[in-house]
């Protein structure tokens, strides 16, 4: 392991990677504050990943996952505009605070809640990795395939809410990855005649069309103008008084170790992410804080410090299941899985093997991240918010010309971006009703090592695979997952209720 | 919600039902041709799938079941104007359209830096400077990147053929 550790850091301090943080750096400010997600810019690291070092792109995209989260709160507490479902907690004191002129200690208890929770997430990936070798040596293909298919199960289910929904998008996932090439035996499947689609359904294209778009359109559909003097007026508040947020967030140190525990226990749960990690703790905090019922929700600096810091404690988690068992919790972690395999990288036991340094590298890097990009923040945060704040008609536009580019590196055709439309109008129907995308996008990315793994099953146990101790206890493991999973974001959406009802949110 | 609405609504979600079930189909009947080896998991996926779509069906025709989607999905961000926002979902479907349109018929260098200047400058109000800024950044990023470092080839403009 120590071996690892320091080829790790070998190959992360080279030029190569280097220049991709420093690269990534300014568009993870930049994106981090603007709506819109982070997938499309997910999207073109994917796309330039042909071409360069898995070391390069790996880690260009954990530095700038990572990095983006980072930057989500500054338009929740400046604006009381949630960049992403994963900031709307922060909203609710961050925005109070800073109508009261206290902008700059609601930052900077977020930039320190953040750094915290980050660090914790990276630790538990370290810590995670010498047990997840020794599990790993007792599982065969029948357990990888159980795990790559209760991991596509658990993560439509959870991401749905719903049980019957998550598994009708799981099971449309994975007949849509069908297509194309039969690992089996060569066969070319369901293509509808497109000699495009021999080789499946591209997930360049994919994830463009189903996230990137609908994002972009939903920027313009629901455009609302900011005033602009207001603006300048937040971002001088904001500048004054950061140190005093840093220093109120030490004041809450067990509050900021005990919420970042949560993040991370949450995000080690494929599926439920960030977005459930920050209302869970959000919800605790309020609950056993001195005072908390009557203060969370109108300004009080613990709701920032307990929501902010489960966030960011979810980056270096929901690795530890993307990598060691192949099962990605959400987007981003999918087009990493994505990176990995066209990299002729695969997730599982390799990572902890022959890859092992990859994998340590994944920590520095979330490490590197978070230290890197909390001083810029912490100085230039609002500067950045006022470069950042375009009306949407100026930055869609531009997202969609970004993601076309991308995508169309998949083959250079006009069938790329045919995909783009087709997928891009599914994605703008599930978005409008309710219907979770992330089981398509993790669908395409399994599909072939879930089929590959059931094949050799069947040929080497048949049925009696399923009484194979190892396989009985991931069924019985998915299925406390996705109960406590479903059970956590029952308890997000009544916080996420009650502080509607209050008139808290927006 | 008044009935119109919620027939809408319903009639929307009864699309996206009626493309999931036409693929399972269409997947079902394929594979009757392919080995099994080829056949067995898009089988896997159809039946697996096929009772949730038909619970599904039956809870919209019975219109028991309208969640607008749950804690991970935010759902499109709606305000106290549909028209206003109708109009800026035509507007922005419309330039996604016509852009790859446009890169079909006059390819890359042409539309999408033109495509840009076009919605920038119409719609985004940005101006002459912005709009042209943002322009020739797409192009220098094409030229620059793509021809010059990654030598793309690029697909035939339609133009090209048309004009020969």
């Amino acid at each position: 392991m120590l071996e690892a550790a320091i080829q790790a850091a070998e190959h992360l301090f080279t030029l190569g990677p280097i220049l991709a943080m420093v690269l990534m750096l300014p568009i993870a400010l930049f994106s981090g504050i603007t709506p819109g997600g982070n997938l499309p810019i997910a999207v073109v690291i994917l796309g330039f990943s042909p071409y360069f070092d898995p070391w390069v792109t790996v880690t260009a995209l954990v530095f700038y996952l990572a990095a983006n989260d980072i930057t989500e709160p500054v338009p929740s507490i400046l604006l009381g505009i949630p960049g992403s479902r994963s900031a709307q907690a922060t909203v609710l004191d961050g925005y109070p605070m800073a109508q009261k002129g206290l902008a700059g200690i609601a930052l900077g208890a977020s930039y320190m809640g953040t750094l915290v929770g980050g660090m914790i997430g990276a630790l538990a990936l370290l810590l995670a990795l010498p047990a997840s070798r020794e599990l790993l040596k007792l599982f065969g293909s029948a357990e990888f395939f159980m795990l790559s298919l209760l991991g596509l199960i658990a993560v439509a289910v959870v991401s749905a809410g719903a049980f019957a929904k998550g598994m009708l998008t799981a099971a449309f996932g994975l007949a849509i990855a069908m297509i194309g090439f039969s690992p089996i035996d060569g066969v070319v499947r369901a293509n509808f005649g497109i000699e495009y689609l021999w080789d499946g359904v591209a997930l360049g294209p994919v994830v463009a069309g189903l996230f990137a778009i609908p994002e972009a359109i939903d920027l313009v559909v629901g455009d609302r103008p900011i005033a602009r003097e207001r603006l300048d007026v937040l971002i001088n508040e904001a500048s004054r008084d950061i140190y005093r947020g840093i220093r109120e967030a030490f004041r809450h140190k067990w509050l900021l170790v005990r919420s970042s525990l949560i993040g991370t226990f949450v995000g080690m749960m494929p599926g439920v992410g960030g977005s459930t990690a920050h209302w869970i703790a959000y919800v605790q905090a309020r609950h056993t804080e001195k005072g908390g019922v009557d203060t969370f929700g109108k300004g009080d600096v613990r709701g920032i410090i307990s929501s902010d810091s489960a966030v960011n404690a979810v980056d270096g988690a929901e690795l530890i299941p993307t990598v060691v068992f192949g099962i990605p919790g959400g987007g981003g972690m999918a087009i990493l899985l994505a990176i990995l395999v066209l990299s002729g990288v695969q997730p599982g036991p390799a990572m902890l093997t022959t890859h092992l340094d990859l994998t340590l590298s994944l920590v520095y890097t979330v490490v590197i991240a978070n230290v890197i990009t909390i001083p810029i923040m912490i100085y230039a945060g609002p500067y950045i918010l006022r470069l950042a704040v375009m009306p949407a008609n100026i930055l869609a536009p531009i997202v969609i010309g970004v993601v076309t580019l991308a995508a169309y590196q998949t083959t250079y055709s006009m069938e790329d971006l045919l995909l783009v439309l087709a997928f891009g109008a599914l994605g703008v129907f599930m978005k409008r009703y309710g219907w979770p995308r992330p089981p398509i996008l993790i669908a395409v990315v399994l599909s072939e090592i879930v089929e590959k793994y059931f094949w050799i099953s069947m040929n080497t146990y048949g049925f009696e695979m399923l009484y194979r101790p190892q396989l009985l206890s991931i069924i019985a493991l998915m299925i406390v997952v996705v109960f406590v999973s479903m059970r956590l974001q029952a308890k997000a959406s009544e916080a996420e209720v009650e502080a509607a009802e209050t008139g808290k949110t927006e | 919600m008044n009935d119109r609405r919620m027939a809408l609504e319903i009639f929307g979600e009864i699309i996206l039902v009626a493309v999931i079930a036409s693929f399972f189909v269409y997947l079902f009947v394929q594979s009757l041709s392919w080995p099994f080896g080829a056949a067995l998991m898009p089988r896997i996926a159809v039946v697996i799938g096929t009772p949730f779509l038909i619970a599904r069906i039956i809870s919209l025709v019975r219109r028991t079941s309208l969640e607008k989607g749950s804690i991970l999905d935010m759902g499109f961000r709606l305000g106290d104007d549909p028209k206003h926002e109708a109009r800026n979902f035509a507007r922005i479907c419309a330039f996604i359209v016509g852009l790859y349109l446009a890169i079909w018929v006059f390819g890359f260098h042409v539309a999408l830096p033109l495509g840009m200047f076009f919605y920038l400058f119409f719609y985004g109000r940005a101006g002459w400077i912005l709009s042209t800024v943002v322009s020739l950044c797409f192009l220098a990023v094409i030229v620059g990147i793509y021809d010059n470092v990654l030598h793309v080839s690029w697909h035939e403009p339609l133009i090209f053929s048309l004009l020969r």
